[in-house]
């Protein structure tokens, strides 16, 4: 069979098949579901950067010197650093997705790459806030002579659940990028291969 | 002003929300036979047919006219799709015979041309990714020089994975025969 005939052929058996209205009310169905789940997770999001943001800012009332408001002051620009960070990547991922695939792959590349900075800049912001953290911990208690309100317990331990929970999130942010450039690199692998 | 804007603004998503089910109209059942042509599983491909509808409203505003829109709304679908089974799979290509093999035959003509067309949908999903890329768009009547443009790689490029598609899958069809 020549080469024109075989792709007409399957090009007759591939578009016969047109999805029903039902397929497509379903999807539809599922995309509005998707868009509400993604409006509520973007909405819990933005609520705990407020407060992730507040309560260091909060805490700085209560902060007996120098030190430990730089702690307070630290927690809060890194969730708002995370915030603007996570803003940029997604803005930055769905202007990629219109483009070539190449180009796709390049940014997504990129994107990636900049996740892996990025976790490896908080590693060290988050080891300078823990020395402070402890300053900070031992310096409330000896101020306070262990009496601390339970509002002020809250503003000391904020500041450092938020440091303990950036850890995590940059160790997984941290994986998941690798685990992406693993993906890459197979798939520019098996691009190459094919085209030698 | 606040009502100037806010009535801008919501005007602006009402354009936005009918372009999308326009395309979606329009592009649906492409969408479709991508994604079956991607992944196996149907609640994997209830899974893609949402993120890829979900990529395509989120990127429908950036959407610039440099290309036709057919050829924006099939990047983004293929630059989903690609990401999906990467993360799903990890290079788990499966088996030829297991991929093309159907125990069950056709019971009758009218059910034969179906059974064809799911052939040829297992037969390019087991096809190596960028031997896949190009046939996809191919098969929807894309030129060469739309799937140069899609996949950003010269037309010749384009030829040249084109005819080696076309020898794969007629011995992945056949062996089946």
């Amino acid at each position: 069979m020549t080469e024109t005939t075989d792709w007409d052929q399957w090009r007759g058996s591939w578009q016969t098949p047109a999805p029903t209205s039902q397929d497509l009310d379903s999807a539809m169905t599922q995309f509005e579901r998707a868009m509400r789940r993604d409006a509520v997770m973007r909405g819990i999001e933005w609520a705990i950067v407020v407060l992730a943001v507040v309560f260091p800012l909060f805490a700085i009332r209560h902060a007996a010197n120098a030190v430990e408001a730089t702690l307070g002051i630290g927690a809060a620009v890194i969730v708002l650093g995370i915030a603007v960070f996570r803003g940029w990547n997604r803005y930055a991922e769905r202007v990629a997705l219109g483009t070539s695939a190449r180009e796709f792959d390049e940014a997504t590349r990129s994107l990636h790459y900049a996740e892996l900075r990025f976790a490896r800049f908080l590693w060290l912001v988050l080891g300078v806030e823990g020395v402070f953290a402890a300053v900070w911990w031992y310096g409330g208690i000896e101020i306070h002579h262990g009496a601390l309100t339970p509002i002020a317990v809250w503003m000391l331990w904020v500041p450092l659940a938020v440091v303990v929970v950036t850890l995590a999130w940059s160790v997984r942010l941290r994986a998941g990028a690798k685990r992406e450039l693993a993906a890459l690199a197979v798939r520019a692998g098996a691009a190459l291969e094919n085209d030698a | 002003m606040d009502h100037i804007l806010e009535s801008s603004l919501m005007a602006e998503s009402d354009v936005v929300r009918a372009r999308f089910d326009r395309v979606v109209r329009e592009f649906g059942s492409r969408l479709s036979r991508l994604v079956a042509s991607y992944v196996d599983e149907p609640a994997d491909r209830d899974d893609l047919l949402q993120e890829i509808l979900v990529a395509v409203w989120r990127a429908l505003p950036t959407f610039r006219g440099d290309s036709s829109e057919r050829t924006f709304v099939y990047r983004v679908a293929m630059n989903r799709a690609r990401t999906f089974r990467s993360r799903r799979y990890h290079r788990v290509e499966l088996p030829v015979s297991e991929a093309l093999h159907d125990p069950m035959p056709p019971p009758d003509a009218a059910i034969a041309e179906r059974d064809e067309r799911d052939r040829l949908t297992r037969a390019v999903r087991a096809l190596p990714s960028s031997l896949r890329e190009v046939t996809l768009p191919y098969l929807e009547d894309l030129s060469t020089v739309e799937i140069a443009e899609l996949l950003g790689i010269t037309e010749n490029n384009v030829r040249v994975r084109l005819a080696r598609a076309r020898q794969q899958l007629r011995t992945l069809l056949l062996d089946v025969s």
